[in-house]
C-alpha cells in the first residue's frame, strides 16, 4: 500500500514533532536506554528520553500490546462472587517500532482478532494504541534478516506514521487516517517531501539489502520443512545444541503462547493472570496424568520451526512466523537461532 | 460482563461419587443461562484462587439449565483437588462449551463400535445416551470398555441398564485378574479377537488413554475399519479453549476449536513424531 502522504522534516524538528505527538494521546512508549546501554520500549516523559541511535532492542514493543503478564479478570469473593474487569484506559503512542516489530503486530491482529474468537484484552490495548515507525534503512543490526522474511527495512503498511532518515532529512510517511489526523497536528512543522527524497529511500533500500549480514533462505526452508523431508536426527541435532530455556520464544515478537494462573491478594480478591509461556519448556504439554505428548527437546524444536515456518501453518495464521528481528540471535546460547535452523533445514543437515 | 476469558458463575447444585477418585457434579449457572451442548464438546471449569481446567460435558442437549461433569481427582492437582473438595451450594466459575464435539449425524444409519479406556467413557457416555434415545437410527451396538480395576469402574449403574439392554452389547474387562471380578480380564484390545464387525458399516468411536490408542488402532485396522471411520477425542493441555494460548496445537490444528474429536484420518496428518 502506498503511502497516504509524505512529508518531509528537518532533524531539528524532531524533538517538537515528538512534543506534538505526545500531546495527542496520554501516554507515549519510546526506546530509551537504560544503563549499561541496553534500548528498552518504555513510558517516557520527553524527547529527550528516546533514544532513535539502535539497532534493534532485546525485549520487541510488542510487550506494550500482549503484555508479558496482564491481569484478565478479578474476582470478588462473596456469596455468590462477583466478577470484574481488569484493564487500563487511555490512549497510547508506539514510537519508533522497527519495520520487523510491525510486521510482527500485524501477524499478532490476525491471531488474536480475526477467526471465530476475539482475544478481547490484546482488542482493547490495539484500539488505543498509536504506532509510529521508524524505518531501520542507515543503522541495519548485524543481526537482523527482515529482507528474507520480507518485512523491511521499510515498512510498507500497519502504521500510522513512519519516519526514515534520508540523506539529511527525515522522511515522514502517512499510514492511515489516524496517522493522518496526526500529521495534520504538526502540519507546521513538516514541509511537502521533494522528489529526491522518495528516490532516496529507494537508494537506500538497495544499499540496505547490499550491506545485511545475516542471511536466512526462508523460502527454501519453508518448502524443505512443508513437504516433511526433514530427517528426524536433525531435530535431535538442534535438540543437542538447545538448552531449554525458552528464551528464543521469550524474545520473539511473533510468539504468543500464554499459561494463566489465579493470584489471591492481600484484600481476598483473586485475580486471574496471563503470562507468556514457551512450547520449549518442558512442561509445556505437560498433562495432570504425568502423559507429555512432547516429552523430548527434539519435539519441542521441531514445534517451534514448525508452527512458524510450514505452509499448514502460514495459511492459517496469515504470514511466515518469523520476521527477521534477530532477536533469537543475541539470546540463544546453543547457536540455535532461527536463521541457523533455517539453513539446517533448508540443507537439511 | 463478557469477555473472551471471563467465566461465569455457577453453584454446584448436585455432588455424586462415582469411584474413590472421581465425582460428578452438577452446576447451574447463576444468571439462568441455558446451555446448549453436544456430545464431545467441553467447558473450563474454574475453582477461584485455583485455576481452570477442561472438562468434558456429560450432558448433552438444547437449553439445558444445568450442566453434569465428571472429574478424576489428581493428588496435587490444583484444579481437581480443590473441586472435589467442594459441595452442593459452592460457587464455581465456566466458560464454555467448546469444541467440536462428536458429528452425530454422520453416525446414524452405521453401526457403531465404541471402544472406551478409563475416563475415555465420560465423553462417550453423552453420545451412547443420545444414541440410544434414538436407537432406530443406528444400527448394531457394541461398547467395549476397559478399566485398570472393578473399583474404577465408572457409571455403574447406567452400565448395567446397558448390559441388561437386548439392542447394546457392552462387554466390560479389567487390566489384571481381582478377587472382586469374574468377567473378563486383560486390556481393552484382548476383546477384540473375538469381536465380529461388518467393517464397510462400522464406525468405532475410541477415547482413553494415550497409551491405548496405537493398540486400538491396530485393532481396527485388523478387522477392516478405514481411518476415516475411526474417531477419537483427543485431550491435551489446555489452557484457553479459544484457540490462543497455543497449549492444544498439534500441527497446524488447535485441539480446542478444531478438535477435540477426529477422525484417524485427521489425526494422521498432525501427528507429531
Ligand atoms: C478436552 C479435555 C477434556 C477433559 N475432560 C475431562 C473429564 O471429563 N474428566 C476429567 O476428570 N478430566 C478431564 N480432562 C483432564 C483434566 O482437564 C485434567 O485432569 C485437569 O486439567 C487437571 O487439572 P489440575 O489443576 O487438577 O491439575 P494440575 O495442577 O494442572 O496438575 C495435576 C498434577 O500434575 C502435576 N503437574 C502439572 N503440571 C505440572 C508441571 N508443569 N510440572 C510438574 N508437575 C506438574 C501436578 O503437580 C499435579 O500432581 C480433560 C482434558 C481435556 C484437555
Ligand atoms: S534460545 Fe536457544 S537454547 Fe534457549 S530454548 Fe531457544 S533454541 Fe533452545
Ligand atoms: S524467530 Fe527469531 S528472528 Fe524470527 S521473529 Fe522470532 S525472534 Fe525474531
Ligand atoms: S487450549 Fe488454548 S489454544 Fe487450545
Amino acid at each position: 500500500m502506498p503511502a497516504l502522504a509524505q512529508y518531509s522534516l528537518p532533524p531539528t524538528r524532531l524533538k517538537d514533532l515528538f512534543q506534538r505527538l505526545s500531546q495527542a494521546v496520554d501516554q507515549v512508549i519510546a526506546p530509551t536506554r537504560v544503563p549499561p546501554g541496553d534500548v528498552f520500549y518504555d513510558v517516557v516523559q520527553g524527547p529527550d528520553e528516546v533514544a532513535l541511535d539502535f539497532g534493534n532492542s532485546l525485549v520487541s514493543p510488542v510487550a506494550w500490546l500482549y503484555r508479558p503478564v496482564e491481569e484478565m479478570f478479578r474476582v470478588l469473593p462473596g456469596e455468590p462472587p462477583r466478577v470484574e474487569p481488569c484493564g487500563e484506559e487511555g490512549r497510547r503512542l508506539l514510537f519508533a517500532v522497527r519495520p520487523c516489530d510491525l510486521a510482527a503486530i500485524g501477524r499478532l491482529d490476525q491471531f488474536f482478532l480475526e477467526g471465530d474468537f476475539r482475544d478481547d484484552l490484546y482488542a482493547a490495548r490495539r484500539a488505543r494504541t498509536l504506532l509510529v515507525a521508524l524505518a531501520c534503512a542507515t543503522q541495519a543490526d548485524p543481526r537482523c534478516f527482515c529482507s528474507c522474511c520480507e518485512t523491511g527495512p521499510y515498512a510498507e503498511q500497519g502504521f500510522d506514521l513512519q519516519l526514515s532518515l534520508v540523506g539529511d532529512r527525515y522522511l515522514l510517511e502517512v499510514g492511515s487516517e489516524s496517522g493522518a489526523a496526526l500529521a495534520e497536528q504538526c502540519r507546521d512543522l513538516l514541509e511537502p517531501a521533494a522528489e529526491d527524497l522518495a528516490a532516496g529511500r529507494a537508494q537506500q533500500v538497495q544499499a540496505f539489502y547490499a550491506g545485511l549480514e545475516q542471511k536466512a533462505n526462508m523460502p527454501a526452508a519453508v518448502r524443505r520443512l512443508s513437504s516433511e523431508a526433514v530427517p528426524v536426527e536433525l531435530w535431535d541435532r538442534i535438540a543437542s545444541r538447545c538448552l531449554g530455556c525458552g528464551g528464543c520464544s521469550f524474545v520473539c515478537p511473533v510468539c504468543t503462547c500464554f499459561y494463566t494462573t489465579d493470584q489471591v491478594r492481600e484484600d481476598g480478591s483473586i485475580v486471574r493472570v496471563r503470562a507468556w509461556d514457551s512450547c520449549r519448556l518442558e512442561g509445556y504439554t505437560r498433562e495432570a496424568s504425568g502423559h507429555n505428548p512432547r516429552a523430548h527437546r527434539r519435539q519441542r524444536a521441531e514445534r517451534f520451526s514448525y508452527h512458524k515456518l510450514a505452509y499448514p501453518c502460514i495459511q492459517r495464521e496469515g504470514r511466515l512466523g518469523c520476521v527477521g528481528c534477530g532477536r533469537c540471535v543475541t539470546v540463544c546460547f546453543g547457536g540455535v537461532h532461527m536463521p541457523r535452523v533455517a539453513q539446517m533445514i533448508r540443507r537439511g543437515e | 460482563m463478557s469477555g473472551l476469558y471471563v467465566p461465569q458463575i455457577a453453584a454446584i447444585e448436585r455432588v455424586e461419587e462415582e469411584t474413590a477418585t472421581e465425582k460428578t457434579f452438577t452446576l447451574r449457572p447463576l444468571n439462568g443461562d441455558r446451555l446448549s451442548c453436544v456430545p464431545g464438546q467441553f467447558i473450563l471449569l474454574s475453582v477461584f484462587g485455583r485455576g481452570e481446567a477442561p472438562f468434558c460435558v456429560g450432558t448433552a442437549g438444547q437449553d439445558l439449565p444445568t450442566l453434569d461433569i465428571t472429574v478424576r481427582r489428581y493428588p496435587g492437582g490444583r484444579v481437581t483437588e480443590a473441586l472435589h473438595s467442594l459441595g452442593p451450594g459452592a460457587y464455581v466459575g465456566l466458560r464454555g462449551p467448546f469444541g467440536n464435539g462428536f458429528k452425530v449425524e454422520a453416525l446414524r444409519g452405521r453401526d457403531l463400535l465404541f471402544v472406551a479406556g478409563g475416563i475415555g467413557l465420560i465423553p462417550v457416555r453423552p453420545l451412547i445416551r443420545q444414541v440410544l434415545s434414538e436407537r432406530d437410527q443406528f444400527g448394531r451396538l457394541v461398547l467395549l470398555f476397559g478399566a485398570r480395576q472393578p473399583s474404577e469402574i465408572l457409571y455403574r449403574r447406567e452400565l448395567d441398564e446397558w448390559q441388561a439392554r437386548e439392542d447394546f452389547e457392552v462387554q466390560l474387562t479389567i487390566d489384571v485378574p481381582h478377587p472382586d471380578w469374574s468377567g473378563h480380564v486383560g486390556v481393552v484390545t484382548t476383546l477384540f479377537p473375538d469381536l465380529e464387525v461388518d467393517p464397510a458399516r462400522t464406525k468405532a468411536i475410541i477415547v482413553g488413554p494415550p497409551v491405548m490408542y496405537p493398540f486400538v488402532v491396530a485393532a481396527c485396522r485388523e478387522k477392516g475399519i478405514g481411518d476415516a471411520d475411526m474417531i477419537f477425542s483427543l485431550e491435551r493441555y489446555m489452557k484457553c479453549g479459544v484457540g490462543k494460548c497455543g497449549h492444544c496445537a498439534m500441527k497446524h490444528k488447535y485441539v480446542c476449536t478444531d478438535g477435540p474429536v477426529f477422525t484417524y484420518e485427521e489425526i494422521r496428518e498432525i501427528e507429531e513424531h
